[in-house]
This record gives structure tokens, C-alpha cells and sequence, in this order.
């Protein structure tokens, strides 16, 4: 007897390698491609400034990362920009949406607000809060505190202020996605399971601790992440704001990178910050999508 | 939420709250654009002033400035609608089938393909921008369509994917049962059965994507050149190390924005499903 | 002119993951019978039915409709309609297009279906529903459609997973609890 034809899993199979196959080969293409050129450059020595210098570096350039002070600084605020502006935004978002919930109306006119901080491009963003916000004398920061009394500053261009500054501006572009997510999720929790607390005689606090807060975590969980992602690669913005600035003040990890491989033309250790980055990124992403997988 | 009698200071100071919080949230967020629209319509001199003048004559002169002349930015608007429309073409093209594979289809390595999918999604930028660059530049690739066009799909493609998978996970699998009972064939049955289904999903997603491509930054500045230069680079211009002209400034950015937060108006409700269904079923770049 | 239809099913073994379902089970349906399947949940009613559709695959046993083995034939190929339990019709076509589709697929002419879909129609009793959507009507409705659906094409062999009762006009399936039954009929409507 000849061969049976191919069982209907067999097709499925096969139908759905021909629908995958031309994305995932652009995506070899355009991504994975380049990351192994970019691992394999960081393995050189590579400088446009100084085009005589070439060769096979080997674990050069990462050694001399390590001890690298300006690397370090940009370790340390990334953490710091990350962290903090994560947190930021998931409780001023979180308190925002619990104060808003049973709003009878207006969420429409709340919705339109906050959906223009996430569509604006970043470096507009960036360039805006550096000219019409920040900006000493004529900015609107500069304005409320000159009205108060509290003075004229250098929001961006003193070293102190800077990293605030620029944690501020993106906090403040992202918080509305963080509030619209947990204010979806808030509104789906059902209503008996805090009547039957009020019956149980327990606090607003303790309806919060207890009932909120366990049933939003997976939002919650999901925000972090996705906000964590978009903070560790933040670079438009910062760009427009400061540069990195002043000095290295403000001067992530991404950005180091970019001075370093576009500025200073060194593109061999370049890659090899930037292949920091990759790993400290792709690290935290798994170690997310394990604790999804976990909690879910 | 019941509201007893005997509970009527605290509703009104609860509802008090809650007013408070909503113009907080109206002002701290949309305010800052509405100043932005305004200083766009003042003259550098109104703009300067201290202290800040309410009331002023608008003037169109700014615009006129932005959109005429040699300073105008009307090219890169068109350079812009380029790469973005071929990117959002193309990556839609590429992820629609892609993703009703991953979502449907009985296939082997599906865990795998899923998680390589995701990590494209978490690459920073600047670790694609730096090979890019190298490998453009040796081939005499920077400022072409085509190259921007190619590194916009290192983001666009996976996130598109994420999401209509979520869209085509929807879709009872009854459905494409019947249809190959129907004698549909697979091509068919997702021609005719499953689109049409997605297509509020395809809608979202593809506004997503213009969006992302649309504020691209980092890849429009590293890779374009004078061809190739976006509105997002365009910005630039008025900006130096002397001054800043605000006004026009103010008036370019708002030209380079209309696009995106026209649309970003017109399917608010829609942009925000969308971000609360990628948020709660998989990543995304926004 | 009415055509056969015999189904026969010889020791067909079906497994799921490490579970067994069908543990070799023989049957064989004349032509013109209705056959109904009765058991509790679990016991590989559906599971029989999607064999014969075509919607699993064999682990073992063959399948033969008109003396034909069709054990590994593709659904569609095997002229097997399925009235599913949740219905399965297409939300974004209305009623009319929804029994037309099967016509459609193998290519019949515009007047030669419109002729079908309203003999189907009125056949199960929702004629003046042709040009409502799925989403508009009522369960039983619903039902109904998915069955004008099925016999349209007058397939040699309808199936239904239902477990709620089915009755139109001149259609009578047999009703129950836990109950999956099929019809092999001869070419000639409306007969049972």
C-alpha cells in the first residue's frame, strides 16, 4: 500500500510553518542577525576616531568596563531611573484610578487627557518639557516656583536636579498607561466581595490590603514589567533633554552606550555596553515571564 | 457602592475627592499640550514675557513659518509618512498569518517561537542601532528607505504579532472546524471565516504600530540622513547652541504630533482596549 | 436517484495524551438508519463523531463511508456535515450566507445555491430569518440555522454533538441528556 496521506495534524503543521516562516526570517534577519554582529564586535577593537586601532580584543573591552567608572555611574542610574519611575508610576496611577473609579462622569474627558502623554513621540516629549517646562526664567516649572517664592533653577542643567528632572518627564508620559490598565482592571472586580466585607466590618484600608490589592496584582504585575521594558531602553526623551547631561549626570546605560559608539566613534566597546544592556534586559524580561508564569 | 443617609458628609467629601483627583488628572496631563498649542500661536515676544501674558492675539505666523520657506518641514512629514505607512505595511503583512499560526495552529516548538517572539519584543535599541550602522555604512546603506524601513520592523513585527495573537486566541475553534467541514481548505477558512473576525483586532494593532513608528527617535536619527529625516529629527532645527525658538518649535512639534494625536482621539476608546488587552495577555512595547 | 450511504467503523483505537479513548470499537450503519450514541460524559460519543468527520485523527482501526476507507481522507473530502454543539456559525455572515457557504466552497453557481439555501431554510422552519446575522437570533433559531447549514449540500452523513434536543418541521433528531447521534441517509430529503 502507498504512503497515507499526511494525518490532518501533519498539515495543520505544515500550513502553519508556511504562515510563520517569512516573519520569523525577517525576524532572524533584522534581529537576531545584527545581535550576533553585535556580540561579535564587542569582541573587537573598533574605533572610527582612531581607525589604526583594529584587531581582535577578545574580553578586552569588557574587562575595561569593569573598571570604568563612568560604566558604573551608568549602572547606578539606571537602576535608580528604572526603579523609581516604575514605582512612580504604578502608585500615582494606582491611587488615581482607586480615587476615580465611580466617577459618574467625565471618564471620557479623563480618557482624551491622558491618552496624549502616550501618544506623543518621546522626543517631543523630551524637547518640550526641556524648552516650555523646564526651561529656567521662561519655563512653567520656573514659573510656579518663582511665584511661590522657592527661586529660579537649573532643572536640567544642575547636576543635582537633573536625574529628577528626568525621571519626572517620564514619569509623567507613562503614568496614564499604568492608571488606564489598573483602572480597567479595578473596574472589573466584582462589587458583593466588598459588600460582604462591609458586612465583615473591615476598613477601607483593610478592604484595600486585603481584597484590592490580591485581585489587581496580576495588572499590577503586568504594568511593572511592561513599564520596566520601556524604562530600561528610555532613550528619545533623556536624548532631547539633557544628552546625558550635565556631564554624565543623567547618563543611563543606553545612553553611555550611544555617546560612546556615536560621539566618541569607539563602536567596539560601544557593543560591548550595549551587550550589557541586552543581557541585563533580556535577564529581567525572563525573570518576569517566570513570575507570570508562576503566579497565573 | 450604597450610600446610606445616615453616611451624607462622607459621600460629599468622597465625591469632592474624587473632583479633585479628576482635575488633577486633566491638568497635570493634558494641560502641559494645551500650553505647548498655545505658545505655538504666540509671537517670540509673547512667549518671553514675565509675567506670562493670558490674553494675547494668536497668529498663524509661526505655521506659516514651519510649513513655508526654506525652513520648512514639509518634507520631512513626507519622509515620515513613508517610513511609517511601508513599515506598517509590511509588518502587518508579515504578522497577521504569523500570529494565527502561533495562535491556532497545532504546531511543534510553539513554547520556543513564543518566547523568541517576546525577547525580539525587549530588545533595546541601541544594541540593534550599533550593528546597523556598521553594517549600513560599509554598504553604503545609510539614509535609504529601505534600511529604516528594515530596523522599524525589529520593533513593529513582534509587538504585532503579540497582540493578534491575542485577537485570534478569541475565536472559538468550532469555527474553523466547520469551515474545513464546509470544504474551505485552510487558506480559505482563514480568508473567509477567521479575518473577518479580527479585523477590529487588525485595526488596533495597526494603529499601534503607526504610532510606534511614527515617534521613532533613536533609529531616525542614527541611520537617516537628509533623504530620509522624520518629523522626530526634523525638531531639531529649531534648536542651537544659541537659542531656542520656542514658537516655532512650539509649532512644529504640534504639526509633527497632529497626525498621531488626531488618531490617537479618534479611536481613544479603541487604544485603550488595546493597551489593556496586550497588557493583561502578553508584552508590548507601548 | 438516491445514493447509499454506509458508514462502518472497524476496531478504532483513539488516545489522548496517555488516556485511552476509544479502546477498539467496531460499528456499522445502514443506509437511510439513524443511529444515536447514549452513555455518560466521557464515554467517546463526540470523539466517535469527530472520527468520522474527520476532525481526529485515527490512532488505530479504519473508517469506511460507502465501502470507501476514509480513515485518513480530509474532512472536507469525506461529504460529512456537523451540527456542533456551540453551533459554530460564522458571526460576520448573515444567515443566508452562512447556509450558502458550503455551497460556495466547491464552486456551485449563484442560482443553484440560492435555490438550496431557501429549500434549506424553509426546511427547517427560518425562512424569514435569511438576512439576520447569528448574533440576532435566539438559541433555537441558532440551532436551526446550523442544521440548514449541515443538509444543504445534502451530505451523505450528518453528525451532531448536540446534547439538547433538535426538532424542526419534517426534521426530528432524537432528543436526551447525554446523547450524540448521526443520520446516514439516502440521497432523498426529507425522510428519517
Amino acid at each position: 500500500m502507498t504512503q497515507p496521506p499526511l494525518t490532518l495534524e501533519a498539515q495543520d503543521r505544515r500550513f502553519a510553518a508556511w504562515l510563520l516562516a517569512p516573519a520569523l526570517l525577517v525576524l532572524l534577519l533584522t534581529t537576531t542577525a545584527p545581535l550576533i554582529y553585535l556580540g561579535w564586535n564587542s569582541l573587537q577593537q573598533l574605533n572610527f576616531s582612531m581607525p589604526w586601532l583594529r584587531g581582535f580584543a577578545g574580553l578586552g573591552n569588557y574587562v575595561a568596563m569593569g573598571s570604568d567608572p563612568r560604566f558604573w555611574n551608568s549602572l547606578w542610574l539606571t537602576l535608580v531611573y528604572t526603579s523609581t519611575t516604575v514605582c512612580l508610576q504604578v502608585v500615582i496611577g494606582l491611587s488615581f484610578a482607586l480615587l476615580v473609579l465611580r466617577m459618574p462622569r467625565g471618564q471620557g474627558v479623563i480618557r482624551v487627557a491622558l491618552i496624549l502623554p502616550i501618544v506623543l513621540a518621546p522626543v517631543v516629549v523630551g524637547l518640550f518639557w526641556r524648552t516650555l517646562v523646564l526651561s529656567p526664567d521662561f519655563g512653567l516649572v520656573d514659573m510656579v516656583t518663582r511665584a511661590l517664592g522657592l527661586g529660579s533653577h537649573n532643572w536640567l542643567g544642575d547636576p543635582d536636579l537633573a536625574l529628577i528632572s528626568v525621571i519626572a518627564i517620564h514619569t509623567w508620559q507613562w503614568t496614564p498607561f499604568a492608571f488606564l490598565v489598573l483602572l480597567a482592571s479595578l473596574a472589573t472586580l466584582p462589587p458583593d466581595v466588598y459588600e460582604a466585607a462591609r458586612l465583615d466590618r473591615a476598613s477601607a484600608w483593610q478592604r484595600f490590603r486585603h481584597i484590592t490589592l490580591p485581585l489587581v496584582r496580576p495588572a499590577i504585575i503586568m504594568v511593572v514589567i511592561l513599564r520596566m521594558m520601556t524604562a530600561l531602553s528610555a532613550f528619545a526623551a533623556i536624548y532631547a533633554a539633557t544628552g546625558g547631561g550635565p556631564g554624565s549626570a543623567t547618563e543611563i546605560l543606553n545612553l553611555y552606550a550611544y555617546r560612546t559608539s556615536f560621539v566618541e566613534l569607539n563602536l567596539g566597546y560601544g557593543s560591548a555596553l550595549a551587550m550589557v544592556l541586552l543581557s541585563i534586559t533580556l535577564g529581567v524580561s525572563w525573570l518576569m515571564f517566570r513570575l507570570r508564569r508562576s503566579r497565573s | 457602592m450604597s450610600q446610606t443617609s445616615a453616611h451624607k458628609p462622607g459621600a460629599v467629601a468622597r465625591r469632592l475627592l474624587m473632583l479633585i483627583a479628576a482635575a488633577c488628572l486633566v491638568v497635570i496631563w493634558a494641560f502641559p499640550v494645551v500650553w505647548g498649542f498655545l505658545t505655538s500661536l504666540k509671537t517670540e515676544r509673547d512667549v518671553l514675557a514675565w509675567p506670562p501674558v493670558l490674553f494675547f492675539t494668536p497668529t498663524l505666523d509661526n505655521y506659516r513659518a514651519v510649513l513655508e520657506g526654506n525652513r520648512s518641514i514639509l518634507p520631512n512629514l513626507w519622509s515620515s509618512l513613508v517610513v511609517t505607512t511601508s513599515a506598517t505595511v509590511i509588518t502587518m503583512l508579515f504578522a497577521v498569518p504569523a500570529a494565527y499560526a502561533m495562535a491556532r495552529l497545532k504546531m511543534r516548538f510553539k513554547r520556543t517561537t513564543g518566547f523568541y517572539v517576546l525577547a525580539t519584543q525587549m530588545l533595546p535599541p541601541v544594541g540593534l542601532i550599533i550593528p546597523y550602522y556598521i553594517v549600513l555604512q560599509k554598504i553604503g546603506g545609510l539614509d535609504s528607505y529601505a534600511g529604516i524601513t528594515a530596523i522599524y520592523l525589529t520593533f513593529s513585527l513582534p509587538f504585532a504579532i503579540w497582540l493578534m495573537i491575542t485577537y485570534f486566541e478569541d475565536i472559538p475553534f468550532e469555527m474553523e472546524e466547520a469551515a474545513l467541514l464546509d470544504r474551505a481548505g485552510r487558506l480559505r477558512t482563514l480568508w473567509y471565516v477567521i479575518l473577518p473576525q479580527v479585523r477590529g483586532g487588525m485595526a488596533v494593532t495597526t494603529i499601534f504600530v503607526f504610532l510606534n513608528a511614527w515617534n521613532e527617535f533613536l533609529f531616525a536619527v542614527v541611520l537617516g540622513g537628509n533623504t530620509v529625516r522624520p518629523v522626530t529629527v526634523a525638531m531639531y532645527n529649531f534648536i542651537s547652541v544659541e537659542q531656542t525658538q520656542w514658537a516655532l518649535l512650539s509649532a512644529a512639534a504640534m504639526l509633527a504630533m497632529a497626525p498621531v494625536i488626531l488618531i490617537g482621539l479618534a479611536a481613544q476608546r479603541h487604544i485603550v482596549k488595546g493597551l489593556t488587552v496586550g497588557a493583561v495577555k502578553g508584552g508590548g512595547r507601548r | 436517484m438516491s445514493r447509499s450511504a454506509s458508514v462502518r467503523i472497524e476496531g478504532a483505537v483513539k488516545r489522548h495524551g496517555k488516556t485511552t479513548v476509544l479502546h477498539g470499537i467496531d460499528l456499522e450503519v445502514k443506509p437511510g438508519e439513524f443511529f444515536a450514541f447514549l452513555g455518560p460524559s466521557g464515554s467517546g460519543k463526540t470523539t466517535t463523531l469527530r472520527l468520522l468527520a474527520g476532525l481526529e485523527t485515527l490512532d488505530g482501526g479504519r473508517v469506511f463511508l460507502d465501502d470507501v476507507d476514509v480513515s485518513h481522507a480530509e474532512p472536507g473530502e469525506r461529504d460529512v456535515a456537523m451540527v456542533f454543539q456551540s453551533y459554530a456559525l460564522y458571526p460576520h455572515m448573515t444567515v443566508r450566507e452562512n447556509i450558502a457557504f458550503p455551497l460556495r466552497m466547491i464552486r456551485e453557481p449563484a442560482s443553484a445555491i440560492e435555490r438550496a439555501v431557501s429549500e434549506a431554510a424553509t426546511r427547517v422552519g427560518i425562512e424569514h430569518l435569511l438576512d439576520r446575522r447569528p448574533g440576532q437570533l435566539s438559541g433555537g433559531q441558532q440551532q436551526r440555522c446550523a442544521l440548514a447549514r449541515a443538509i444543504v449540500r445534502k451530505p451523505r452523513l450528518s453528525c451532531s454533538t448536540n446534547h439538547s434536543p433538535i426538532s424542526t418541521r419534517n426534521y426530528v433528531l432524537k432528543p436526551g441528556p447525554s446523547c450524540a447521534g448521526f443520520s446516514a441517509r439516502s440521497r432523498s430529503l426529507p425522510s428519517m
